[in-house]
């Protein structure tokens, strides 16, 4: 176990090597580059030269990515090309809202989810099951931004219980949470639902069932057990993705986390952003991904790497 | 006989049944579009825009005053063919991939891992723009740009129902019976690990509409004026308050074919599954 | 089912709660002045740099004029005010201004405003070596001198109709010379003005805080405190205007502009733009080379449909390069809607079933950009030209435009062009003179008549005001025979402020100054 942990964090770096390279390359061989976004409409082409120059922009690639490898092992970022704004701190001051966002998101959508999950499965073809599949279903086909702004026009503007928009408070957090939750949960409570009804149909649950176990204990323990690995598989994947930063909740809430600084950096070919983005991504899925595989060894001991 | 579909079964079960209706009504309608909607979806009236329901237009008209109606029709041609085809291209590589992966374990399922890793870290923006700019702006690149960002979530999955099901005794019996590695790989493993993808599917077709409809400032996807679902509903978030039908309507269909398939899907596994079977 | 009969009842109630009824919790009452308080200010884009001579959007510009100011300022209807120049002459030939300083004005940080000051803010712009590009504007400029201390003297090599319009432009800012030789580059983030409100602090592509300077030359300015909040989502700014979390919220969409005129708590703010959105044609490229089927295509779009339903009557149609609120702007009243003579022209064209062609544009860039190319698309398509319309991501765009006419790929494209200066020379010098076709400048239909330049440069030239307007008027009505454009319509820019804001002013090129905004008592 102990090898297989050590390797799984050596593994980081091939990683990170390997998305920073072929961002930075995709990034050279898209139309568009800083330059011609910072100067903007007006600006003559004399002039979109000189800041192409002062960016280092007319140097050849590989020598780019070196650079940027280079400075970077130093513990220099780099500044944004269109800002001016150092890097690491334009990261650091974001990653804070988006762990927190993207935690309390994953809890509520844990919370509701998976006994929703467990309830619908349980109650299998009974109204309690359709009820929950239809909350799935909205929750699943309603885009974020719709589920945000009609939060928005209901809480804010309407009732006037919770700010519109920003982050500082709790207030500020409770109505990003939920609509970044609302996707997870309705995935969440879908995939318990059949996960479980899998594992119910299993021999030994039925097994289980005829010696006499008591029907709450054998889904509560035995069936939800097994049927976890599907669910924490999924738990991990929404928790990556939320990590990775939620655009559209970010936009509609305002709220200061990574995934809009990613989006506009892109926009902007704004690359020292979107290399330092990226790679705080990374790590976030490279590590969260480790922790998912452990779990599966966690509860089911049958599981094994090495 | 794992693969046997059982249609008694499957007919009898209401739920797989009524997904059938849903998806062949889609279907049909996306089909026969040219001759039942009332009006051409992308002609023009300026003059009546966001207009509600009416007699002449049954769901009313969007901001360009074109009919809803037909514009919901001739869009379940673009938004079911979109999800099935990024759903599509998910699920085989997702599966193929996520079945080595677990079947495989050491060398083969840290390289094919860390390759999700990486996939997974790179934005689904930069990856669309990477695509229309090579490939140029088509709603097949779309397709395939959204299937490949969705196919690390297939991989690991897959893989993990694969870890499940490889120490299960059957996988044993089968080895020590002598089946080769492909066999135990299509046969014994596949189907039992298939559930949780299927599931994930078709909760996923709405999400490749949704993103398809997110990218389409990117120019990629579906191009204006081609009625599709998620386009018209994010082309309509701008009226949600002064017109709702205009935003409602095509998320009202969005969700009819996700729970269509969704349904078809679990009747489908439930057919397929013999060990749900007295 | 159940589900899906379940799911749209839940739909319909979260519609029936949201959508019924305003929610208008009128208040009335006599208005009065009241010092102090914090304005919020939500517009839709990031500020990506505070320092004068960086591109931006009129939003940015609008937070650099609170910070910054110029020697003249340009008033809401488009006239020359005294700025930091209390007064100036122009020489008889018309070649150099001279401007003399308001007396004790002091920057943020306490030096004292002089003459070489301006010329240290003027120089360093024009420096191409810094690569400012809002130098664009002002290279018309052969020297600055500081002749004494209050005294500046700005000279051209031939005169130039709209010099004070350039120096009124939040680009010819000047800057704390003591912060310029601090801080070099870096004056973005560490700016220091004469302006009414100085930078305080600023949270990255989030919000912007100036706070009140006690020194300011004009008097204790009115509020204590201007947050500018980035809030991107439409729906999201009128939102925080409801609820008066914001007391200023710059772009409302013109589709909520009937709602919320009916809301006490909120005023609307409509003000003429000089932004004129277009499609501009490649008129070297075939069909388009033929000057009858531009004008065809002129014929073909129907303006005032399109204001109506695309625009919801928040923009005026125009025919001609310039809108109504740019100087120099003649209503030529060319190009009525006939798609008769459209089809009539093309035909004599050779291109009796049309043809089909592709229509580039933004989306999300200018207002209802997108949905106006596909409106355009839907009336093209009536005369027989099919175009399709390709959506092209910004910084795509900004670099596919501008490639040289070799490489160019550019048949029919939409853009919005303003003018800084709210004159027309702004727009002519970048887009329609023969020497700046891309890459060097902006003329990206790669339009050429000689005429058309002669008359350019004659514009730029002339000083008297009547003549001058002639010359633009003979101008655009060549230009517009040429058609190397197709005008739609000029935007209406409409703010939404709280009913208690006062004073603020809006400028032809969407900015608007805080200066003299308070808070009215109610």
């Amino acid at each position: 176990m102990a090898r297989y942990l050590v390797g799984r964090l050596v593994a980081v770096f091939p990683v990170l090597v390997g998305v920073s390279f072929i961002v930075l390359l995709v990034m050279h061989l898209i139309p568009g580059d800083p330059a011609v976004v910072i100067a903007g409409v007006g600006a003559s082409g004399e002039d979109i030269e000189t800041i192409r120059r002062q960016l280092g922009l007319d140097r050849p690639f590989l020598l780019q990515y070196i650079t940027w490898v280079n400075n970077m092992l130093r513990g220099d970022w780099g500044r944004s090309a269109v800002t001016r704004e150092a890097v690491l701190p334009l990261l650091a001051s974001r990653v804070q809202y988006t762990a927190l966002l993207a935690a309390v998101g994953v809890v509520l959508a844990v919370g509701a989810g998976v006994p929703l999950g467990v309830l619908a499965a349980v109650r299998r073809n009974q109204p309690l099951d359709y009820g929950a599949t239809m909350v799935a279903l909205v929750g699943i086909s309603a885009p974020i931004f719709w589920i945000g702004l009609v939060l928005q026009l209901l809480f804010a503007v309407r009732l006037g219980w919770l700010p519109t928009s920003g982050a500082g408070t709790w207030r500020h957090l409770v109505l990003p949470a939920i609509a970044i939750a609302a996707n997870s949960t309705a995935i969440l409570t879908r995939m318990t639902r059949s996960s479980l009804l899998e594992v119910l149909g299993q021999d030994y649950v039925r097994t289980a069932h005829s010696k006499g176990c008591a029907r709450r204990r054998v889904i509560g323990h035995h069936a939800l057990r097994n049927a976890l690995i599907p669910i924490v598989t999924v738990i991990g994947l929404q928790f990556g993705y939320l990590l990775g930063g939620a655009v559209l909740t970010e936009t509609v809430f305002v709220w200061p986390g990574v995934g809009r600084l990613l989006a506009d950096a892109i926009f902007r070919r704004d690359f020292p952003v979107v290399q330092g983005a990226v790679m705080l991504i990374a790590v976030a899925f490279v590590f969260v991904n480790l922790l998912t595989d452990l779990a599966y060894a966690y509860l089911d001991p049958r599981v094994r790497y090495a | 006989m794992q693969y046997r579909l059982g249609l008694r079964r499957f007919l009898s079960m209401r739920s797989g049944v009524l997904g059938l209706v849903v998806v062949g009504t889609f279907t049909l309608l996306a089909v026969i579009a040219p001759w039942i909607s009332p009006w051409p979806p992308n002609t023009q009236d300026l003059m009546n825009t966001l207009a509600p329901p009416s007699g002449e237009h049954l769901l009313g008209t969007d901001q360009l005053g074109r009919d809803l109606l037909s514009r919901i029709i001739f869009g379940a041609r673009t938004s079911m063919g979109l999800g099935v085809v990024v759903v599509g291209i998910g699920l085989l590589a997702g599966t193929a991939l996520g079945l080595t992966a677990g079947l495989a374990g050491r060398a083969v399922d840290a390289v094919v891992m860390r390759s999700v890793d990486m996939l997974m870290a790179f934005p689904s923006i930069l990856l669309a723009l990477a695509i229309v700019s090579a490939l140029g702006p088509g709603l097949l690149n779309a397709m395939i740009a959204i299937g490949i960002a969705a196919t690390p979530r297939f991989v690991r999955i897959m893989r993990a129902s694969v870890l499940g099901v490889k120490p299960r005794e059957f996988v044993e019996a089968a080895r020590a019976v002598g089946a080769s590695e492909l066999r135990v790989a299509l046969v014994h493993v596949l189907p039992n690990a298939l559930a949780p993808v299927t599931v994930f599917a078709t909760l996923l077709m709405a999400e490749a509409v949704l993103t398809a409809a997110g990218l389409g400032f990117l120019g990629i996807g579906v191009q204006p004026p081609t009625a599709e679902w998620g386009a018209m509903l994010s082309e309509g978030r701008t009226y949600l308050r002064t017109a709702p039908h205009v935003v409602t309507l095509p998320g009202v269909a969005i969700m009819l074919m996700v729970l269509g398939f969704n349904l078809l899907g679990d009747g489908l596994r439930d057919a397929l599954d013999v060990r749900l079977s007295d | 089912m159940k589900g899906a009969g379940g799911a749209l009842a839940v739909v319909g109630v979260i519609a029936a709660l949201v959508f019924l009824g305003p929610g208008s919790q009128s208040v009335a009452g006599p208005a009065s002045a009241q010092q102090g308080g914090t304005l919020v200010f939500a517009i839709g884009i990031p500020v990506t740099s505070l320092d004068p001579g960086m591109s931006a959007g009129a939003p940015e510009i609008s937070v650099r004029r609170a910070i910054y100011e110029q020697l003249v300022q340009l008033g809401e209807g488009g006239e020359i005010r005294p700025g930091l120049a209390t007064s100036w002459q122009v020489s008889d030939d018309g070649r150099v201004l001279t401007f003399s300083l308001r007396r004790n004005v002091r920057f943020h940080d306490g030096t004292l405003l002089t003459a070489s000051a301006v010329k240290a803010s003027l120089d360093r712009l024009l420096d191409p070596a810094q690569g400012l590009p809002l130098r664009f504007g002002l290279t018309w400029i052969k020297a600055v001198e500081a002749v004494g201390d209050l005294t500046v003297r700005i000279s051209s090599d031939t005169p130039f109709g709209p010099a004070l319009r350039h120096l009124a432009n939040a680009s010819a800012s000047i800057i704390s010379p003591a912060a310029l030789r601090q801080y070099g580059k870096d004056v973005a983030w560490r700016p220091v003005g004469t302006g009414p409100y100085r930078f305080e602090t600023h949270v990255p592509g989030e919000s912007v805080t100036l706070v009140r300077f006690d020194g300011y030359w004009g008097g204790r300015p009115p509020l204590d405190r201007i947050v500018v909040r980035t809030v991107r989502e439409d729906a999201t700014r009128v939102a925080l205007l409801e609820t008066g979390e914001a007391q200023i919220v710059d772009n409302v969409p013109g589709t909520e502009v009937p709602r919320l005129q009916k809301d006490g708590r909120v005023k609307i703010k409509l003000d003429a733009s000089t932004r004129v959105a277009h499609i501009g044609i490649n008129v070297q490229r075939p069909p388009f080379n033929n000057v009858k089927v531009r004008q065809a295509l002129n014929y073909a779009v129907y303006r005032r449909a399109i204001v109506r339903g695309v625009l919801h009557d928040v923009g005026v149609p125009v025919s001609t390069i310039f809108s109504p609120a740019t100087w120099g702007y003649a209503d030529l009243g060319m190009y009525p809607y006939d798609s008769n003579r459209a089809k009539q022209l093309l035909a004599e064209a050779g291109y009796p079933n049309g043809f089909q062609t592709v229509l580039w544009t933004p989306d999300g860039r200018y207002y209802m950009d997108r949905q106006t190319a596909v409106a355009v698309q839907g009336q093209l398509a009536l005369v027989g030209v099919q175009a399709e319309v390709r959506v092209i991501d910004w910084a795509t765009y900004l670099q596919v435009l501008r490639r040289p006419f070799e490489t160019s790929e550019t048949q029919l494209y939409l853009l919005g062009w303003e003018s800084g200066t709210g004159d027309a020379a702004y727009v002519l010098d970048l887009v329609f003179a023969s020497s700046a076709w891309p890459p060097r400048s902006w003329n990206t239909m790669f339009y050429r008549n000689p005429e058309v330049d002669r008359l350019i440069a004659a514009g730029a030239r002339e000083t008297d005001l009547r003549k001058r307007m002639k010359i633009y008027e003979d101008l655009q009505r060549i230009v517009m025979t040429d058609a190397p454009w197709i005008p739609l319509f000029a935007y209406q820019h409409i703010a939404g402020l709280a009913r208690n804001v006062e004073g603020v002013q809006v400028l032809p090129g969407e900015e608007y100054v805080l200066r003299d905004v308070y808070f009215s008592r109610q």
